[in-house]
């Protein structure tokens, strides 16, 4: 993955930029998801997704504060001369999976529930992460506590001004904690693996008890699987049982149609979808250059980021109402096509 | 829990519970998490129904309020027929000699009471606005500085402390340097909880214009000055709270990573949908196991000797929707605390006929007339955004005019011309129907003549002082009864000249104002409003601010008060009344600071009558 | 009825209230509303206001056109004004009198606020650059920054 003369900082470094880049891949599938269930009555399922989808954010949030605290700058947008980072064009392979499975824009169905799984699904217990071929999101985040452990705790050398702490960052997933030493790092990359996968082979709950206090929740990949299934875990259940409580009441029929991987390039020029789905890309465009700048040291521009991301919420639900009038049955949506900023 | 007998045999009844509490409101569930958590047995009592037990169960609340036909301030809320709540729908304008019988009040006049309040779990904080004021400290001694009114018992700087720990429980976001003023003082390390929230761009821009200039006014210069107003609505929490131990912001009830910003709902009044505004459920969520709630309970009567001396026990009946109600059930208790709220404690107190020797109690009913002058600035100023208010004009709330006229506040109110023209939906039906005279307007023509006008409307609220007055008072008269028997609130209620004399002045202002700012002035007043009244030949119409204040109010004597400055009943020694009812004066600040301040001075009586600490 | 009443009822919306036909459907209310009138007014007279509609869209001046063929005509003026202010706030108001008397009195003919997602879809919010008052907050501080009006089609 990387020259064999990178020390083993900028290494740490670029796998926090993975991490990051993996990340805002992963939530507008997750939005996506969330937002075409808004219409209808699946209030238990929307609360799911959209509490997965909240921690998502969280534990960018989180990686990003890992990245500063360690004297580097997470990259949200491109450079504008090396176009790098690109954000993800849907379907797309997440970064440094080794092209395991496809990631599509879809509304909530099993179809998508099936990508989610395997988005968030576990590390085998003991499966050592390969570099540049990681399998799963945890083997990702075991290879980055190895290299911490590798470098000891003084390269925590990045301004504390950069930190998003609970200032700014505030709502569901939990408290975004500064991150200034190795036990705060330890606390984040816990809150990301666990709220993530769970303890490997052992529980379906995450581990909040110890990291926030309060009652323990479903580890992700066991939100997507219950709703897969269609039955509730409980208490008791572990990944071998697999969920036993009450089934899950799912009403397909109020879900958004949105059409696969919407593209402002499906509809002719001039036509109104697309001239909202553009528009509807220059917000997302937009929200991932506040953000960009807010964990570039302006942690206040989260409170317009925020802003842009309800308003990126409400011109994508519109989208999904609309029908296409194809036949197809199915509606237009947002397409998280990255539209650079034009000078003004 | 039925009566209990001295197991020892010597035949005294045990009470049933340590404290039975009149009312889960936000004054009950303070009351019953604090003692309760001290290890007292606590029965809370209310006559409403449950409110908000789950998220989904509030959503529910919001999506009634979304589906309403009239956006009242109880609109979401679910008033069951046995315990039946004011309605402002029910406001009516009064003819001479003719009580009107509309809805639950009985108003005899002169003047329509024009404020409600709400019967449930949460009561009427659940539809406040949440401004948090602090009285300033002249606010105490108004009849020794200004020969007015009376003094209270207590004064500004005895009640400090207990602001700031109604400004912790509350949870009020402020900047101190912003609320110094007017004799207020702070300990020199206070921050509030959480940092202010953002003024408007209303705000801004009037504050740019007009802070620092001043205004003719009781024939001397008044300096203005916009501030930003104290809230209980969350905000960015500040790292200096507590000496550097920071805030965690409370979000919602049964959804704690919900609210923890407000997020600009514009309907604070009467619902916030994420729960950013404080309501009393958050406070019952941390109630512990030794409160033992009970809704939709009407207490009908307070048993009592005849005589000052204890009260005996209370009475209560226990009701379902659409069946015949219970038969009154009886409790008793070492203390008993009533905390319905200014209007229902009187009621309950005069219903049972409670010995009331110096005749005070109903007595003093004093609200905030709440004047509204509106008009329309030359350029878009963002109407119809944000939460009702974030600024106000503060400083002109005392002065020595204050001998000769009410002083008041002024509210800059973000909502447009919602409250006094029914704006926007007023602008739409004019529009589309022409005025009744020409053409109405549709297609695009319509969408911009919306776009240039409705955005530019800005109005001013004006809340003035009532003196107490004797003949302000809450009565009960069995020709009036509800659907449970038990007698409604009879009203009897007039504005002032000092307070009329105060709407003068404020009159001079909000014209100054307007033609400072360029703008268009729209205010109108008329005969037919129920809160239609003159003074020096002007008209004013007055709406409630919801402010029901000193119905049983606190003073230094027996003779001259029914409770002292700890809400204990001079002549009933086991029965406290608290809340708004107690306040002796409602100057010009949003009471509920007080009553939540109160609260703490209160406890230090109440545990002390419990041998506790 | 024209063959695609809801297509025909977006366009002759989308006209009388000055928003797209897009953005009319992204509020979801297309084929409530036109349920909701359809119900109150019977097919009759939205067969007559869908072809008028139609043929005033496609006429020379259409502004003109849907001024005389529909919002002067006695039968189908207060009907669109009705879903003027349906799409605008969200509720319906009762027809006027004469009108009832001439055309027909149905129970649904009265006021109130069709439903809490009629209510969020108020276009009178997005005229004005608001939101509807309860819903859809558009985030903490966004009330102090400079307001704008959202691009008209």
């Amino acid at each position: 993955m990387t020259a064999s003369t990178t020390t083993p900082l900028e290494t740490l470094r670029e796998h926090l930029q993975t991490a990051i880049e993996i990340e805002w891949s992963t939530i507008p599938p997750y939005l996506c998801a969330l937002w075409s269930l808004a219409d209808g009555p699946n209030e238990y399922v929307a609360g799911n997704v959209e509490e997965v989808a909240m921690e998502e954010m969280l534990h960018l949030t989180l990686a990003c504060n890992l990245l500063n605290a360690i004297g580097g700058g997470p990259r949200l947008v491109p450079d504008p001369v090396t176009q790098l980072p690109q954000p993800p064009s849907y379907p797309t392979y997440l970064p440094h999976s080794d092209d395991a499975f496809l990631v599509n824009l879809l509304p909530f169905s099993s179809e998508a529930l099936e990508t989610f799984c395997l988005i968030e699904r576990p590390a085998a217990p003991g499966a050592p992460p390969e570099p540049g071929r990681y399998r799963t999101i945890a083997q990702f985040y075991a290879a980055v506590r190895e290299l911490l452990d590798e470098l000891g705790p003084d390269i925590f050398t990045g301004p504390p001004e950069r930190q998003v702490d609970q200032r700014y960052y505030y709502g569901s997933g939990g408290e975004a904690t500064a991150i200034h030493d190795r036990p705060s790092a330890d606390g984040a990359l816990e809150v990301i693996v666990d709220q993530g996968e769970g303890i490997p082979g052992e529980s379906i709950w995450d581990a909040d008890e110890n990291v926030f206090g309060e009652g323990g929740e479903l580890a992700h990949y066991f939100v997507f699987d219950e709703l897969y299934r269609g039955r509730r875990y409980t208490k008791d259940d572990t990944p071998s049982s697999g969920p036993t409580g009450d089934p899950i009441l799912l009403d397909y029929g109020s879900v958004l149609p949105m059409r696969p991987n919407p593209k402002a390039e499906d509809y002719a020029e001039g036509t109104e979808l697309r001239e909202l789905t553009e528009t509807c890309n220059a917000t997302y465009s937009r929200m991932l250059v506040e953000l960009d700048a807010a964990f570039n040291g302006e942690p206040s521009r989260l409170v317009v980021a925020v802003q842009t991301m309800l308003q990126l919420r409400g011109e994508s639900l519109a989208l999904m109402r609309i029908p296409l009038g194809d036949g197809s049955g199915l509606n237009a949506g947002p397409a998280f096509q990255w539209r650079a900023p034009t000078a003004t | 829990m039925g009566d209990r007998t001295d197991p020892a045999g010597g035949g005294i009844a045990v009470a049933d519970y340590d404290v039975v509490i009149v009312g889960a409101g936000p004054v009950g569930a303070l009351l019953a998490r604090e003692l309760g958590d001290d290890g007292t047995q606590v029965l809370v009592l209310e006559a409403g129904p449950a409110a908000g037990r789950t998220w989904a169960e509030y959503q529910a609340n919001v999506e009634q309020y979304l589906g309403s036909d009239a956006k009242v301030p109880n609109s979401p809320y679910y008033t069951p027929q046995y315990a039946p709540s004011p309605n402002v729908l029910d406001i009516r304008k009064l003819k001479d000699g003719v009580p009107s019988d509309a809805g639950y009040f009985v108003q005899k006049g002169p003047l329509p009471f024009s404020s409600d309040y709400l019967r449930s779990q949460g009561g009427t904080m659940l539809h406040w606005l949440a401004t948090c004021l602090r009285m300033v400290p002249n606010d105490f001694e108004q009849q020794s500085r200004y020969g007015k009114g009376v003094d209270w018992p207590i004064s500004y700087d005895e009640l400090r402390a207990h602001y700031a720990r109604a400004e912790f429980e509350l949870g009020v976001s402020a900047n101190v340097e912003d609320q110094a003023y007017l004799g207020i003082t702070f300990p020199e390390d206070y921050v509030f909880p959480m940092v202010r929230i953002p003024p408007s761009y209303l705000d801004q821009h009037i504050a740019n214009t007009i802070n620092g200039s001043t205004v003719p006014l009781d024939g001397g210069d008044a300096k203005l000055l916009v501030s930003s107003t104290p809230q209980a609505r969350n905000s960015i929490p500040n790292p200096d709270y507590d000496g550097g131990k920071g805030y965690r912001p409370r979000g919602a009830h049964g959804a704690p990573y919900e609210g923890l910003r407000c997020e600009g709902n514009s309907s604070c009044i009467p619902i916030c949908p994420v729960q950013a505004k404080y309501n009393p459920l958050k406070t019952w969520e941390q109630v512990g196991p030794n409160v033992e709630v009970r809704t939709q309970c009407v207490v009908s009567q307070v048993l009592h000797l005849g005589k000052a001396g204890p009260v005996q026990g209370l009475e209560y009946i226990d009701y379902t929707d659409g069946a015949p109600p219970s038969k009154p059930e009886r409790v008793t208790a070492d203390l008993y605390i009533l905390a319905g709220g200014s209007i229902e404690n009187a009621k309950l107190l005069l219903g049972s006929d409670v010995p009331n020797t110096y005749d005070h109690i109903g007595r003093h009913l004093m609200d905030h007339p709440y004047v509204i002058a509106w008009a329309s600035m030359p350029e878009n100023i963002g109407a119809f955004r944000g939460p009702s208010s974030t600024s106000g004009i503060e400083i002109l709330r005392d002065g020595s005019f204050r001998s000769d006229r009410a002083a008041f506040r002024m509210e800059i109110d973000n909502w447009g011309w919602d409250f006094c023209t029914f704006a926007p939906y007023t602008d739409v039906e004019a529009a589309v129907h022409g005025n009744g005279n020409g053409k109405g307007l549709f297609g695009s023509a319509l969408r911009d003549h919306l776009a240039d006008t409705v955005p530019r409307q800005f109005r001013f609220g004006f809340l003035y002082e009532q003196l107490p007055s004797r003949g302000n008072r809450v009565e009960v008269d069995n020709r009036y009864l509800d659907a449970l028997g038990l007698p409604r609130p009879v009203i009897t209620y007039d504005v002032d000249t000092y307070t009329r004399a105060g709407m003068a002045a404020s009159r001079s202002l909000w014209e100054k104002l307007f033609a400072v700012l360029g703008a268009e002035d729209h205010t109108k007043f008329s005969r037919t409003d129920p809160g239609y009244l003159t003074h020096d030949g002007k008209p004013y119409t007055y709406h409630g601010a919801g402010h029901n204040v000193g119905t049983h109010r606190m003073g230094d004597h027996p003779e001259n008060s029914v409770v002292d400055s700890y809400q204990r009943c001079w002549e009933h020694e086991n029965l406290y009344l608290v809340g708004c009812g107690s306040l002796p004066t409602i100057a010009t600040s949003n009471p509920s600071l007080t009553m939540t301040a109160l609260i703490f001075r209160t406890l230090e009586s109440l545990r002390d009558d419990l041998g506790i600490r | 009825m024209t063959e695609a009443p809801a297509q025909s009822f977006a366009a002759l919306s989308a006209a009388l209230t000055g928003f797209r036909v897009a953005e009319l459907w992204g509020t979801g209310q297309v084929e409530p509303y036109l349920a909701a009138v359809l119900a109150t007014v019977g097919d009759d007279v939205v067969a007559r206001l869908l072809r008028e509609g139609d043929e005033a869209l496609g006429s020379p001046d259409p502004r003109q056109a849907l001024q005389e063929r529909v919002l002067d005509d006695d039968r189908l003026g207060p009907v669109a004004r009705n879903v003027i202010v349906l799409w605008y706030l969200g509720q319906w108001d009762p027809l006027p009198q004469d009108w009832r008397n001439r055309f027909g009195a149905s129970p649904l003919d009265v006021a109130g606020v069709v439903s809490p997602a009629a209510y969020r879809s108020g276009l009178v919010w997005r005229a004005i650059g608001a939101h509807p008052m309860g819903a859809e907050g558009p985030g903490y501080g966004s009330w102090a920054t400079a307001p704008t009006l959202p691009a008209a089609g």
